[in-house]
């Protein structure tokens, strides 16, 4: 079961088989929850959503379109959560103090400096269109190709480029900035 | 791959991004390009750049229980997915335990008797076809004359009779 794409591994979850649910969880968890806590920026609610798109991805199992990508389809739910929260309630300003009073600095002497460059991504990433946030998630953390992500999302592969190429540009000026 | 004009180099933007992740089909010609585009080299390392400052955000360590993940998930689809099933089995659980309640009231009412009053009428009964037994037996023994054991089984049946009238007024 170690040797089955996460495709085939879900296929087999859907069919009652919890150990490769298990085993998928072990191999996209740790970049997904990634994901999550760089858009949102706050541990305890990367956390929340985390468990939700977990969650998520159990209740629509049914829905799950073979075609698709696995990664593909666990990253949307994951980022269409976090733009949900951070529509409703996230500051990116609190992000940087949240992350400070939790103490979840892994290197401590990295502490203001990490606070600002967390705060600015996270920042810039919010300020940025939904089409490049998503590409750029896909390829970045998702791991997905390019024309994978044309193919998920519906774009041409030209257009995927233009957007991820937008997106480090803006990024770039941010944290600069 | 060619420059458009001075300024610009707009037709290898996309493949410099394919370049940068490694999914260039002609990584060789690009690096050629480089070689010649300022342009180019500069906007390379600028992504470069940015997505090592991105790469090396910290991220909180995280221990995922995957199995423990994937029961509670189970466990919140299935109550999700039952939910509308609750309100409904708590009414009929509701039913049911209202019906039981008043199930002896409605039994009483139907002219129907309590199980223990049953069973003493049966026992009753069993002691009177015991007591009419006793009775042939000892017809037959006052017809042998033994008046002594006539007269034992008299008080026996007659003791018999008490008890049977006792069980049926219980």
């Amino acid at each position: 079961m170690a040797r089955m794409s996460e495709e085939e591994l879900f296929a087999e979850y859907r069919e009652g088989n919890d150990i490769a649910m298990e085993i998928l969880i072990n191999k996209v968890g740790a970049p997904l929850f990634r994901t999550i806590f760089r858009r949102v920026g706050d541990r305890a609610t990367a956390e929340d959503i985390f468990q939700d798109t977990l969650e998520r991805i159990v209740r629509h199992r049914d829905k799950f379109d073979p075609a698709q990508t696995f990664r593909g389809w666990a990253w949307s739910i994951a980022l269409h959560r976090c733009s949900d929260f951070m529509r409703k309630k996230y500051r990116e300003k609190h992000a940087a103090e949240n992350i400070y009073e939790t103490g979840h600095i892994v290197d401590p002497e990295q502490t203001m400096s990490g606070m600002e460059k967390m705060a600015n991504f996270t920042e810039a990433l919010e300020s940025l269109p939904v089409e490049q946030r998503e590409v750029f998630f896909l390829r970045e953390e998702a791991q997905l190709s390019f024309k994978k992500i044309g193919e998920i999302t519906g774009r041409p592969l030209g257009t995927v480029l233009t957007q991820m190429r937008a997106a480090l540009k803006k990024l770039g000026r941010a944290v600069e900035g | 791959m060619e420059k458009k004009n001075e300024n610009s180099c707009s037709e290898t933007d996309s493949t410099l991004i394919l370049y940068l992740y490694g999914e260039s089909p002609e990584p060789a010609a690009f690096e050629a390009h480089l070689e010649k585009c300022a342009e180019c080299r500069a906007q390379l390392a600028e992504h470069r750049k940015t997505l090592g400052q991105y790469r090396d955000l910290p991220v909180p360590p995280i221990y995922i229980d995957a199995k423990a993940a994937v029961l509670k998930a189970n466990d919140k689809s299935f109550w999700m997915r039952t939910r509308f099933l609750m309100p409904l089995a708590g009414m009929a659980i509701a039913a049911l335990l209202i019906f039981s309640f008043y199930l002896p009231t409605f039994l009483s009412n139907s002219n129907r008797l309590p199980i223990t009053e049953i069973k003493m009428n049966d026992s009753a009964a069993s002691i009177r076809t015991v007591t009419a037994d006793v009775s042939s037996a000892a017809e037959s023994i006052s017809n042998s004359r033994d008046l002594e054991s006539v007269a034992q089984l008299d008080d026996m049946i007659s003791e018999l009779d008490d008890i049977a009238e006792g069980l049926s007024s219980f």
